[in-house]
């Protein structure tokens, strides 16, 4: 592995020149501005952790192709209990960093390409596997973070993309050479992105005949030329430019740090496309892709929900109500939730299967069943929180009121919980939970691996309503 | 041979022990769980066990040769490393799933020989 510590891995971001805008101006170096330190700081810690002796089983693997220890976020999953470990993985890395750290997306593009690659080489007698296989080798071999690229911007949602006023509203082929592709197009909410060294673009959806051009996979180095990143606005984001309390948790991100990356002509040779024009198999890679993305949400949701729980409880222990019974009741219920979602991750792993091409696939009816939890749980749970919290995680002073030497004095004595525990502490731990239940943060349990009713459409085709059926009338002695 | 203490969390496995009688000094290969949701600080506890044992034990991993010992340090009941790797090449194998078992008795189990195994 190339990129092993966090220094090889800033070194090799800062070695990669890409075009990225952050509020109307273009950076002009992305691992010393200050949005993105935080964003990195998450990411670097999926190579960290992957040092340590006491985490090296969840964080490494042995690759299938090379034989080698690899980062677990290049594997290709070689066992049910592969599945598992990557939830388990994903748990411990949300307790390190309290926030998303971004390399799960590129996880689930290779997984999900290299079952699908080998199913459609199977029927086209194409080369995609062989070729992806290449890919994936240098990925492993570079420790490489990849951006999953499957959301396209979508434009009006009742149309299909070969029916939109705008063409390029769904990325597709607007050239095909001898030597590869163009590209054109963008992909929306893109996370990690700017903190990234390549992204993978999939379809956004099932494509039916008259939508052959996007019905495209490539892998794109960011600093290909054509390749515009824009950075998208988080709730509070200026808050972590100043390194205090107010910023909650300044040292990692706020959910992945999401940029649009447009894609304005790109030219991909053909070594690096693995889908091109095969209608038949998009609806198969995005419900894959989905299935080993939705996989994950209990792992690194519950993780996060974790360090939640955690402040939750230190909030209502600095203000005196830890012991009311409908505290404890609350961070029970809490508890239930995170654990909820949690079983719901490993089990879906617990049921993988093998599929054609030896990769491992977790149980689709039960890992979109996670994900649907996700998006009611992680408010339910941020709901208790600002329950336990109180209204002063809406109204709380600046951190430079605390330190200001006219209003300090007050803001310490009115601001003050329970003796024995300084103002400061209890304001960060305030904070902290402000930053992890409100706003940006909620949506991406929201949207994040595609909205509720995409989970709800998978419910409708796995859910065996049929046999239920039948089961019911047996029981009931219904004959006809 | 296999022994448990009740509800310690302590599990021994033996098989033809050769301590390291010669130097004095017993190579021990420290392994973890993955540590996904552990009960309590394994890097901590293993360090405590490191203090608690001094020069008399070096510390090694699998990775390395030349030792018959292994302490398996696991955060919680579920043990993952039991589940996904073979110990069954090493003679000796202490695991640990919590951190109940005192840094010091813990290194007395891994230094007894194997008259002293009680199974
Ligand atoms: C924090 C965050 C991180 C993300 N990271 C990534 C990433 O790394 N890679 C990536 O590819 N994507 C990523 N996504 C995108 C995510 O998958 C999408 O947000 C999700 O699929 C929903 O798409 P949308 O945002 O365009 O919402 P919309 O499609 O606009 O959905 C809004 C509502 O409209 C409904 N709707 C949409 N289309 C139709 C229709 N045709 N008919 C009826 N109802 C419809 C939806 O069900 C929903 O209720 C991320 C999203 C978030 C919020």
């Amino acid at each position: 592995m190339k990129i092993r510590t966090k220094e090889d891995y800033i070194k090799s971001l800062k070695d990669q020149k890409v075009v990225i805008y952050y509020n109307g101006e273009l950076v002009e170096d992305r691992t010393t501005f200050p949005a993105f330190i935080p964003h990195i700081n998450s990411a670097a810690k999926t190579y960290e952790l992957a040092l340590l002796p006491e985490n090296e089983d969840l964080l490494t693997a042995t690759s299938n192709v090379t034989g080698k220890k690899i980062n677990r976020f290049t594997h290709i999953h070689q066992s049910v209990d592969d599945l598992i470990k990557k939830v388990q993985m994903l748990r411990l890395i949300a307790h390190e960093t309290a926030s998303c750290f971004q390399r799960c997306v590129g996880f689930d593009a290779m997984n999900s390409l290299y079952m699908t690659t080998y199913e459609i080489d199977e029927k086209h007698k194409t080369k995609y596997f062989e070729r992806f296989v290449e890919y994936l080798k240098r990925i492993q071999e570079e420790n490489f973070m990849l951006v999953g690229g499957m959301t396209d911007p979508k434009g009006d949602r009742s149309k299909r993309p070969s029916q939109q006023a705008d063409p390029d509203l769904f990325t597709r082929v607007v050239e095909k050479r001898k030597d590869g592709i163009v590209v054109r197009g963008a992909k929306a909410h893109q996370t990690g992105a700017v903190n990234s060294h390549e992204i993978m673009i999939m379809p956004t959806q099932a494509m039916g005949e008259g939508d052959e051009a996007y019905a495209v996979v490539a892998a794109i180095p960011l600093d290909a030329k054509g390749v515009t990143l824009i950075f998208g606005r988080q709730t509070n984001d200026e808050r972590k430019f100043e390194c205090g309390i107010d910023a909650g948790n300044c040292e990692f991100g706020m959910v992945g740090g999401e940029a649009l990356v447009v894609l304005e002509d790109v030219f991909v040779p053909w070594e690096r496309v693995f889908m091109c024009g095969e209608i038949d198999f998009t609806g198969m890679l995005v419900e894959r892709f989905a299935t080993l993305h939705r996989q994950n949400y209990g792992g690194c949701k519950g993780g996060v929900s974790d360090i939640v729980i955690g402040a939750s409880a230190l909030a209502a222990q600095y203000q005196g109500t830890l012991d009311a019974s409908h505290i404890k009741d609350k961070l029970v219920e809490m508890l239930h939730l995170a654990e909820t979602v949690y079983s719901g991750s490993i089990a879906c792993s617990a049921m993988g299967s093998k599929t054609k091409s030896g990769a491992y696939y977790p149980d689709p009816l039960l890992a979109n069943c996670t994900k649907h939890n996700i998006t009611r749980v992680i408010y339910d749970i941020s709901r208790l929180a600002h329950d336990i919290g109180g209204g002063i995680m809406a109204t709380l002073p600046f951190d430079k009121d605390l330190r200001s030497p006219v209003v300090g004095k007050y803001v310490k004595k009115y601001m003050k919980g329970v003796e024995g525990v300084s103002t400061e502490t209890r304001m960060k731990i305030v904070r902290l939970l402000e930053n992890m239940t409100g706003g940006t943060a909620l949506v991406e349990s929201m949207h994040g691996a595609g909205s509720p009713q995409s989970q709800r459409i998978m419910y409708q085709r796995l859910g065996k309503l049929g046999q239920k059926m039948k089961m019911a009338k047996k029981i009931a002695k219904i004959d006809e | 041979m296999r022994r448990r203490g009740a509800g310690d969390g302590l599990a021994v496995d033996k098989r033809n022990l050769t301590n390291g009688a010669e130097t004095g000094i017993k190579k021990v290969a420290l392994k973890y769980c993955g540590g996904c949701n552990p009960g309590f600080d394994r890097v901590a506890y293993a360090e405590s066990v490191k203090s608690a044992a001094g020069p008399v034990i070096e510390w090694v991993t699998l990775e390395d040769e030349g030792f018959d010992t292994v302490l398996l340090i696991c955060g919680c009941e579920t043990a993952c490393p039991l589940r996904s790797i073979d110990f069954s090449r090493y003679r000796q194998r202490v695991s640990i799933k919590n951190d109940k078992v005192s840094p010091g008795d813990l290194v007395n189990i891994l230094l007894e020989s194997e008259e002293a195994n009680e199974d």
